[in-house]
């Protein structure tokens, strides 16, 4: 006989009503069609139609809930309803709000009542009679990207031709020609020439964030050859200091920090190696496409030498300095890839990638799938971990010792493995135990008294006494116990309220050869004297081996009274209890109050308890042994630190490695947890849309090194000569100098952008040629204003903000500048390169969202080697507008803000760097003017005039002269009067401005 | 408006000083004449609102750790009467976990009888002067994020905080005080990014001020001698005139000139702010606060009155810290101590600045970074965990509905049930209630126009009055 089963019944009736057949029952059907249109449509029309219905125009997560049809089809997530099917009913799932991210409606959740007529009515088959009414608005994944390709920014690279320009005597090279040409076209004559002084103060700042010597000056003035200006250029560029500069630039791009950005901010010792690289680079004029191959994939480019090897892995800190996210950052990794195709796209192509994350982009041709398919390269690809509140530890950190340094390392490492792997085995048995069902105290067997052993303690002796105090905050007196099993007692009285529990530790005498699998029963006697204690009092019993081994035995805590109580603590030695001396510990906590304690006594048992009930008791109740296996686990955890500590140093890099090589699916709307369609890894469409071979073996990271710096590729030549020309002019010929799509600027000067481009390609990627090129222009070298009279009026109207570049932009120091001039004015910079900063070993570092990292290291040295932060921000860079340490910095807004004039008003650092600059200036000068000239001539590169001349004696005599310096000394008072002049000149627009 | 207070301009300082006399009757003229540079050029200069509003201006009290709702404001008799049961099945996503009693008792308090605990006895008796609000929500159950979103409105990415943004729209009233000033005397969750102004320029973000000796970084004159800092200061305006008259004037160059006059200003103002011996001993009384004392909570709120009435745009009170706070794992007791610690002085700021016809122009707004669960995960368990799904916060003054309740959670305040206030939607009013629109006021960054709303937000207009 044949009989249906149950489940298959009901999932046949569901078929059919998944195909949109007609139900069995018409009856039942009508009285479901009933209870729709009055429980339910309402409900989708009031509180879902807004975001999920033709009318609203939106379709949101791709859900239309207007028609049948739109909720079986459902969204990007699955179908809203499954007739007869309440678990697979996306739409039940998201109005119970059983899902983070799937909750529905968002705000104002349906009542408990709608949320069970909905049930009602999937159960009964979802009947529901509205067809669709219009076809739903398609997704907009279309790009055209033959139009696409028209846009300026994705069109190759030109070769222009230069431009014919009137008064052919006026440039000096092709770049003067494509400037010009715009100025004639509007009438616009040019500023004249800077002067010698001028230039030779805007080239030094500019090539190398210093001020120039007055030697330097001296020697360009006097120099009147054709080539002056060119072996001044060719002077600083080979100075060590330019990679200072200019590597500093490539350092905002790269949002270079000695921190991770997680919640608490975890230092990076190792990141200063990527900070020097860059330095390195700029100085060695390390082609900028291999440049930009290294810092992608630098770990798989071959190399010649080790030195060569570690630099390239060391270069891949572009990448690896990311930003770190939450206090679990393994647990967001996606945004730290989001920050790596963000800073890569913007640094690099000028591009905003980031935006295609969760849709496609909205004015670029990049569409989701292109984020995915460079996404899929990243997520291939294995990122050091710096540590976080969570994971304390640096994990995939890339070793940079030899094969031969790296043997006792790696030796020790196995120490260091073993003890971590101990410790996770311990901490998931205290989570094993803390998961055990709670069970109440068992009564402990008696101690077997045939097993008694041998007395191994004089009782009342105490071999060691410790207070967990400074001891003037406590006495301690030997007191007579009457009526007890022993003589003398221990009284200890504590004399200010404690901030924790006092601990009072008592030790004994050495206990020999104690072995695995002993029993040591220790008793005690303890009372407290005073009234009723405000803290209870508490103890615990602890052995400690007087080897390298320090074993917790089970012990419990127990409560002390006002009456003598005896204690008895039964421990057993457990496995991997080698000490063949041991002492025990007593240690009691209490708060503020006088105890006593008396009789200590330890006895041990030999094996003789060995599997007995006792034995097993031992094991106590759940709380002492989760009591035990907590202080077990620290016990090894401070081993593992203390091994960590001395853990030889190998010098290692904030480095990328090569991970799993997979695709990813893109991610619905940016979330992980939805995934979509495959997207094979590859380069952007609109720049190539080259795919990783199918043989591939690599995370692809080799293969987009490449692809970005390919000469076909119209972006990244671009983007570079603009960064260039913007470092050196102000402002770049394009304004957006990250921004190179749509929403950007569009150059100023097309032509003059494709022909430095051209040329910085043909050149082999030469930064320095494109640093002459563009300084030995007759652009570079205008003044920076007109004579008095001869900047016409129709010039501010034709070219309002200097777009033209009929005079150079004046502009103010940067943070870098100010700092590093005032050091080096005064006289105390430290010139030497920067290393490591002086964190703190690792094994202290402790950092939680609680108690942040945070350290400002004191240091001479030139401003890029100063540790940057990302949770907060360096005071002094912070205020004088450094860069984003959070992200990839194109511009520094420059603002003059009060913070940045009480700085040179008040702040320690100006007054000190005024002292020396004084100290310095009297020491070199022969009389008053003679000092003034030397201060004149180190701080602003010229002589004072006689007006200023004037002044400046009179304000130097005042001040002398007034109350606070009048009584001083000669000495003094003429030091404290020139600090003051340093101060003003340091405070001064001359100073802070290049013109 | 201009509230500016300030007794002596820099101007007049070296007019006083050099009076007439020897030095620099150059500087002199040039000061007294109109020689202000424009005020496009300085970007903190007061700017019009996109619309007329009543609040000019924000103290903003931000309570770190996560204030329990369920304890304070968000009153729920259903808690009290079903503590000990079990909330599985009731279709929460957690586990089944056990509702709590609520640590203090609620009434109804003042004309508007919203129910308020015995928490925050002073604060209660302002209801018919506060606008609370039971539903709003957050993204993140974590501190670092839910800090970061109550400021900036992103829980990932650091963006400008909301100090920041209303300085960049409205810039400010006193140019001898910081636009957006924080009263923080520990470091919250986050750091800086709390008050940082990222992508905006820097002039907007927020300053730190910390009590003691130097509560705005180098805002004590470091020179011993009044009179050798104001002769170093004719010498520089000197200079830089001089340097400045060869070159065209240069607006950069007028605006940092500028900026050593207000440092001046500031300098001279910054003390008389933080100088509370001036105020009388009733008004000490109201706060709470002992004479000479700079501790606690009471300082912090008569400092921001201070600030207020001396035209600072946003004043952000920072209650403790990223440790110590209102984060009650452990029990819930300890909101005891940290509720005395603010709940007069909030109390007093709000009769205080309603006594000086101040309420109405600014708006005070209260708030935590999410609620704490109303449910543990034992029945014995003495404190609650971090939630995000609901919690109170409220706003006074500044043109919000007072004596009103908004929004209601669902019978134990686990989840929003009526009218949801997204942290998103309480900017979005905040901005309102000053006179911006919030999809209006952006700044153009990485390729698009930010906000401090991202693409969310809808304006709470029920609780405009």
């Amino acid at each position: 006989m044949l009989r249906l089963h149950p489940i298959l019944l009901l999932s046949l009736i569901a078929a059919v009503s998944q195909g949109g057949e007609p139900q069995a029952d018409p009856a039942a059907h009508k009285e479901n069609v009933e209870f729709f249109e009055k429980k339910i449509r309402p409900v989708l029309v009031e509180a879902c139609y807004k975001c999920h219905s033709v009318e609203s125009g939106k379709s949101k997560g791709g859900l239309l809930l207007d028609s049948r049809e739109g909720l079986l089809k459902g969204g990007h997530t699955g179908p809203a309803v499954v007739p007869g099917d309440l678990e697979r009913s996306l739409l039940i799932k998201a109005i119970r709000y059983e899902q983070d991210e799937l909750e529905m409606p968002p705000m104002d959740r349906l009542s408990a009542q709608q949320i069970a007529d909905f049930e009602t009515w999937i159960k009964n088959g979802a009947s529901d009679p509205r067809a669709r009414t219009a076809p739903p608005p398609t997704p907009a994944e279309t790009i055209d990207f033959e139009k696409a390709r028209t846009f300026w920014s994705f069109q190759p690279v030109k070769e222009p031709a230069i431009p014919a320009v009137k008064d052919k005597a006026w440039p000096r090279n092709p770049i003067d020609a494509f400037i010009l040409a715009k100025l004639e076209e509007k009438n616009i004559r040019p500023a004249p020439p800077a002067d010698k002084r001028t230039l030779i103060r805007r080239a030094t700042f500019d090539l190398t964030g210093l001020p120039p010597s007055p030697a330097d000056i001296d020697a360009f003035l006097a120099d009147t050859s054709p080539q002056a200006f060119e072996k001044v250029i060719d002077r600083l560029l080979a100075s060590r200091h330019y990679g200072e500069a200019w590597g500093r630039h490539w350092l905002d791009l790269a949002r270079y920090a000695d921190t991770a950005g997680e919640s608490a901010d975890y230092p990076i010792p190792q990141a200063w190696r990527y900070r020097n690289y860059v330095i390195d680079a700029f100085n060695k004029d390390k082609p900028y496409d291999q440049f930009i191959r290294e810092q992608i994939a630098g770990d798989l480019l071959p190399s010649t030498s080790e030195a060569e090897k570690h630099e390239r892995i060391i270069a891949t800190g572009f990448v690896a300095s990311a930003r770190r996210f939450s206090v679990d950052p393994d647990s967001v990794h996606h945004l730290t890839i989001e920050d790596s195709i963000d800073t890569m796209g913007r640094a690099i192509l000028g591009l905003t990638l980031s935006c295609s994350r969760c849709h496609d982009h909205k004015f670029d041709p990049i569409p989701t799938s292109d984020y995915y398919a460079l996404y899929g390269i990243f997520n291939s690809t294995r990122y050091p971990f710096p540590g976080s509140e969570n994971k304390k530890f640096q994990r995939d950190f890339v070793s940079l010792a030899t094969a031969e340094e790296m043997k006792p390392v790696l030796e020790y490492d196995k120490l260091i493995d073993a003890q971590r792997k101990e410790v996770e085995r311990l901490e998931k048995e205290k989570k094993a135990i803390e998961a055990e069902p709670e069970t109440g105290p068992k009564p402990r067997p008696a101690l077997p008294e045939s097993a008694r052993g041998e007395n191994l303690v004089s009782p009342d002796y105490v071999k060691d006494f410790r207070l967990g105090c400074s001891p003037d905050q406590a006495v301690r007196d030997v007191v007579a116990a009457e009526n007890q099993p022993f003589t003398s007692a221990l009284r200890i009285t504590t004399k200010k309220k404690p901030s924790n529990a006092w601990e009072v530790q008592l030790s004994t005498q050495t206990i020999a050869s104690i072995e695995t699998g002993d029993v040591l029963v220790a008793t005690f006697y303890a009372r407290v004297c005073d009234a009723a204690p405000k803290t209870q009092a508490g103890a615990e019993i602890i052995v400690e081996s007087t080897g390298p081994n320090y074993e917790q035995i089970f012990g419990q805590a127990l409560k002390i009274g006002t009456e003598w109580t005896k204690f008895e603590f039964a421990l057993l030695a457990r496995k991997g209890f080698e000490a063949q001396k041991a002492q025990v510990n007593l240690r009691l906590g209490f708060g503020e109050h006088t105890i006593e304690v008396g009789g200590l006594d330890v006895k041990t048992y030999r094996k003789s308890l060995a599997g007995t009930e006792f034995v097993k008791s031992l094991q106590g109740n759940k709380k002492e042994r989760i009591n035990a296996a907590r202080v077990t686990l620290e016990a090894e955890r401070r081993k593992l630190e203390k091994l960590m500590a001395k853990a030889p140093e190998v010098p290692k890099a904030y480095a990328l490695a090569e991970g799993t090589p997979q695709n990813v699916r893109i991610h619905l709307r940016g979330e992980p947890s939805k995934p979509g369609e495959e997207a094979r890894r590859g380069f952007l469409q609109i720049l190539g849309g080259q795919k990783l071979p199918e043989s591939c073996k690599g995370s692809g990271r080799l293969e987009l090194a490449g692809w970005l710096t390919d000469s076909k590729n119209p972006l990244t030549a671009r983007v570079m000569v603009n960064r260039i020309w913007q470092y050196h002019f102000g402002k770049g010929l394009v304004q957006t100098p990250s921004d190179f799509g749509k929403q950007g600027r569009a150059p100023t000067h097309p032509e003059l952008l494709d022909y430095l481009a051209r040329r910085f390609v043909e050149g082999g990627w030469s930064i320095k040629a494109m640093h002459k090129m563009m300084m030995l222009s007759q652009t570079y070298q205008l003044a920076s204003q007109y004579p008095a009279g001869e900047e016409k009026p129709e010039y501010a109207v034709a070219d309002a903000n200097n777009e033209l570049l009929r005079k150079f932009n004046r502009r103010r120091l940067d943070a870098e500048e100010i700092r590093d001039a005032l050091l080096a004015l005064s006289g105390t910079l430290d010139a030497t390169p920067g290393q490591a900063h002086p964190f703190e070993h690792p094994s202290k570092w402790g950092y939680t969202q609680h108690n942040q990292f945070f350290a400002v290291y004191e240091t001479k040295k030139r401003s890029v080697y100063v540790m940057q932060q990302r949770l907060r921000r360096h005071p002094f860079f912070s205020t004088f507008d450094g860069a984003d340490t959070n992200q990839t910095t194109a511009v520094r807004l420059i603002s003059s803000t009060s913070l940045q004039a009480l700085f040179m008003m008040n702040d320690k650092f100006a007054h000190e760097m005024a002292q020396s600059f004084a100290r310095r200036v009297l020491g070199e000068g022969k009389d008053e003017a003679g000092c003034l000239s030397r201060a004149y001539q180190l701080a602003f590169g010229r002589e004072a005039s006689a007006d200023e001349a004037r002044q400046i004696s009179a304000y130097l005599a005042q001040t002398r002269e007034l109350d606070k310096l009048k009584a001083l000394p000669e000495d003094t008072k003429r030091h404290a009067a020139w600090s003051g002049l340093a101060r003003v000149m340091f405070s001064s627009n001359e100073f802070m401005f290049v013109d | 408006m201009d509230d500016t207070t300030c007794g002596c301009s820099r101007r007049q300082a070296i007019r006083s000083l050099l009076g007439g006399s020897l030095l620099l009757p150059a500087i002199l003229s040039d000061l007294s004449s109109a020689g202000e540079p424009q005020a496009s050029a300085d970007p903190l200069a007061p700017r019009a609102p996109h619309f007329p509003a009543k609040a000019k201006r924000v103290i903003f009290l931000y309570m770190s750790g996560g204030v329990s709702h369920v304890d304070s404001f968000d009153y729920k008799p259903r808690l009290f009467a079903d503590a000990g049961k079990s909330v599985a099945g009731e279709g929460h996503k957690k586990k089944p976990r056990f509702l709590t009693r609520p640590r203090w008792d609620f009434k109804p308090r003042g004309k508007c009888g919203t129910e308020v605990s015995e928490l925050f006895p002073h604060i209660a008796e302002c209801m018919d002067d506060i606008c609370l609000i039971r539903s709003m929500r957050t993204d993140h159950g974590n501190h670092f994020e839910a800090t970061l979103q109550i400021h900036t409105g992103s829980f990932t990415f650091a963006r400008p905080s909301i100090g920041s943004w209303l300085s960049y729209g409205l810039g400010t009233f006193n140019q001898n005080l910081p636009s957006f000033v924080v009263l923080a005397p520990q470091l919250p969750y986050a750091g800086g990014q709390v008050w940082g102004s990222d992508f905006l320029p820097g002039c907007h973000q927020g300053v730190r001020v910390v009590p003691g000796s130097e509560p705005i970084p180098n805002i004590n004159r470091r020179l011993e001698s009044e009179a050798l800092q104001n002769t170093d200061l004719a010498l520089l305006e000197f200079l830089n005139k001089q340097h400045m008259a060869q070159r065209q004037n240069d607006p950069a160059l007028a605006a940092r000139i500028k900026s050593f006059e207000t440092a001046y200003g500031m300098q001279r103002e910054a003390p008389d702010v933080f100088d509370l011996t001036k105020e009388s001993d009733a008004t000490l009384k109201l706060y709470g606060l002992e004479r000479g004392s700079s501790k606690g909570f009471a300082w912090q709120c008569l400092v921001a009155r201070r600030m207020a009435e001396r035209g600072v745009r946003f004043i952000e009170l920072i209650d403790v810290g990223a440790s110590n706070n209102w984060d009650a794992h452990g029990d819930m007791d300890t909101h005891a101590p940290l509720a005395r610690n603010v709940d007069r002085p909030v109390a007093a700021l709000l009769k205080d600045l309603k006594s000086r016809g101040m309420l109405d122009e600014t708006l005070v707004v209260w708030t935590t970074e999410f609620g704490r669960t109303p449910f543990c995960e034992k029945a014995d368990q003495k404190g609650r965990e971090h939630h995000r799904l609901a919690f109170s916060s409220w706003l006074a003054g500044g043109g919000v509905k007072a004596g009103t309740a908004y929004g209601k959670t669902d019978e134990y305040g686990i989840d929003v049930a009526e009218k949801g206030v997204h942290v998103h939607d309480f900017h979005a009013t905040i901005l309102h209630l000053l006179g911006l629109d919030h999809e209006k006021l952006t700044y153009r960054h990485a390729g698009r126009d930010f906000r401090l709303t991202d693409v969310h937000g809808n304006v709470v207009k029920d609780i405009v009055a």
